[in-house]
């Protein structure tokens, strides 16, 4: 473990959660009730929103920062300065770290502000550059928290970087111009897609290779797999369609039009696997797509050109980075309403939302 | 570099099983494309089709295909036909285009054609298999009518300097392999085999499965909107730009078509 400071989490009680866990709790006989109490307290927390962690983080690509977001409040909290091109945003499992993508704003093969930044949450500072081949964009972190997924655009391979030794120990060959990473639930699988070949390339992250790859729709960008584990989704971004994918087969089993010049880039799917949200980066708006129908039923409009979006973990609250607004629009995913909508830093690009971070109603 | 030899390895070997149980292919397809190029070479035309055919053999290897692009002058079209080859692409002069043409429609093989630059020639008269990636003097016209008309400007189908929609990475990509600018040229003699190529790796197996397809599929050429050849006269739907000085004053794009 690279990181061992402990956030100070506001409202306590994951924090004593953890501390039991720890073993600095009662003892063995007390345990299970202390155990029962914090699983309650717990409960109560998630309808208490000051007492979950709060944080959604938004990666600003011009701004060279990112912008921290109290989740029940959604108000902007302070920004980190990354410097760069920051792009690709992911929060570690237990919330600690926020990785972040950082490319050279100017086009280059290789430079030396290719990396991926570790940010220690707790202190609010860059704790660590990894390496991670030339010109990193999106990422997936490890299940187990020990491995980083890199897509390499302009190198055209996917780079596997070892947290541990801090440095990129596979590099696989993908398609042409790779782009979006997605981890299957089970960590298992990989999916990379690739924007000129338009494939969809499967890595098998227990023997970092490449085992299988299927075509999309035209301009394929992003990847995200139901958190039931059986389908993938993945964005085509000139096809305007959603391509759905059986995990078990790694194969195409249906594909979901999209409004014209709708220009589908991110993706998330709800906690229950029902709904599948996409931001439409051209249509200004994020389409609803009925995961059993396997139909777009809705469309919220929201800021201009969204690009990356997220669900808070209870999936009550959709934010949405919208590029060429400067800010982030919240939905609330019941009633399909935009809440809030929050001033970020300068191409807002990608969002990731805490692990502990719930609704604010 | 490991793993995809070994992946290769693995789509060479008939029945090959990948982890979790899944077969990964039982045969390999091979896929044969050629490109016509004059007797004089043209480095643009020859680069960018090299480019496109390069990306779409990594493409091929891994979907477990096999993707070859052969090159010849005029007078061997017939030939290449007779070796199997799914589509040509070329036709640089109008001569040429309108014997291509002729042979692609009698043999019932698809022509993707492109234009030197200059050339104002008129338009065949649509040709079943036959497809045009430059732009047609019908689409300069309506683009000029489009963009004020002024005749000063010159409408091209592509320029170094583009930068959105993935148009950058396509331009360095270009310059970083051949150490030249991609010109108008070498994108649309890229278009054409990347068009070929992908018609061919969606399973288009014969000819005239390939010709079905590039009447009904859409691409992705880096413009931003999905590019298709119009029913009627089988010209690439595509934005076009205003240049005037070297800069690109404009992008004048057709609406996209609803489905």
């Amino acid at each position: 473990m690279i990181y061992r400071s402990v956030p100070p989490l506001p409202g306590g009680c994951e924090c004593v959660w953890e501390r039991g866990l720890g073993g600095e709790g009662p003892g063995e006989a007390g345990l299970s009730f202390f155990a029962f109490f914090c699983f309650f307290a717990f409960i109560l927390s998630a309808s208490a929103p000051a007492h979950a962690a709060p944080f959604v983080y938004i990666t600003n690509e011009r701004s060279g920062n990112v912008t921290v977001i109290d989740a029940a409040t959604d108000k902007p909290l302070y920004n980190l300065h990354t410097g760069g091109r920051p792009r690709g945003i992911q929060v570690s499992a237990d919330g600690r770290t926020v990785y972040v993508a950082r490319s050279d704003p100017q086009f280059n093969k290789q430079s030396p502000l290719d990396s991926i930044l570790a940010i220690d949450v707790a202190k609010k500072r860059v704790a660590a550059h990894l390496d991670a081949g030339s010109d990193p964009e999106q990422f997936a972190v490890s299940r187990d928290g020990k491995r980083l997924y890199i897509t390499n655009e302009d190198a055209g391979t996917a780079s596997v970087t070892d947290l541990a030794q801090m440095k990129v120990t596979a590099t696989l060959v993908v398609g042409v111009e790779p782009e979006g990473v997605a981890l299957s639930p089970d960590g298992r699988w990989i999916y990379v897609t690739a924007e000129t070949s338009n494939t969809v390339s499967v890595i098998d992250t227990k023997r970092n290779e490449v085992v299988s790859s299927f075509l999309v729709d035209p301009r394929p960008r992003a990847a995200a797999f139901s958190p039931d584990g059986t389908r993938a989704w993945i964005t085509s971004e000139i096809g305007g369609t959603v391509s759905v994918v059986d995990v078990k087969r790694h194969e195409v089993i249906a594909t979901i039009d999209l409004a014209l010049r709708a220009k589908p880039v991110g993706i998330v799917v709800s906690p229950d696997s029902r709904w599948v949200y996409v931001a439409n980066g051209h249509g200004d708006s994020v389409s609803v797509i009925d995961a059993k129908k396997l139909e777009a039923v809705n469309v919220v409009r929201v800021g201009k050109r969204p690009w990356g979006l997220a669900l808070t973990p209870d999936g009550r609250k959709l934010y949405t980075a919208n590029g060429l607004s400067n800010d982030v629009s919240v939905i609330d995913t019941k009633t399909l309403k935009v809440i809030a909508t929050i001033p970020v830093g300068e191409g807002p690009w990608g969002v990731a939302i805490a692990p502990g971070a719930g609704a604010s109603k | 570099m490991t793993s995809r030899r070994r992946f290769l390895q693995l789509t060479a070997t008939a029945l090959a099983w990948a982890g979790g149980g899944r077969l990964v292919r039982a045969e390999t397809r091979h896929l044969l494309l050629a490109q016509i190029l004059p007797a004089i070479k043209n480095t643009a035309a020859a680069q960018g089709a090299l480019l496109a055919a390069e990306e779409a053999v990594r493409t091929a290897e891994l979907l477990g295909a096999h993707l070859e692009l052969r090159v010849g002058q005029p007078g061997d079209a017939a030939a290449l036909i007779d070796q199997g080859v799914l589509a040509l692409i070329g036709g640089l002069d109008a001569a040429t285009r309108t014997a291509l043409a002729k042979l692609a429609d009698t043999r019932g093989v698809p022509l993707l054609t492109t234009r030197a630059p200059g050339d104002t020639s008129p338009d065949e008269p649509l040709r079943e298999h036959v497809f045009h990636v430059a732009f047609s003097p019908r689409d300069r016209r309506e683009a000029l009518e489009r963009w004020k008309g002024q005749e000063s400007v010159e409408i091209v189908d592509w320029h170094p300097s583009l930068k959105r929609f993935g148009a950058e990475q396509l331009n360095q990509r270009y310059k970083e392999r051949f150490g030249t600018t991609m010109e108008p040229l070498a994108w649309t003699s890229w278009m054409a085999v990347k068009a070929a190529a992908e018609a061919a790796l969606r399973g288009a197996d014969t000819p005239a499965d390939l010709s079905r397809r590039l009447a009904t599929m859409s691409f992705d050429g880096h413009k931003g909107q999905r590019l298709r050849f119009r029913p009627d006269d089988h010209h690439l739907q595509q934005p076009l730009y205003a240049v005037s000085g070297g800069r690109v004053l404009a992008e004048i794009s057709p609406e996209e078509d609803e489905s």
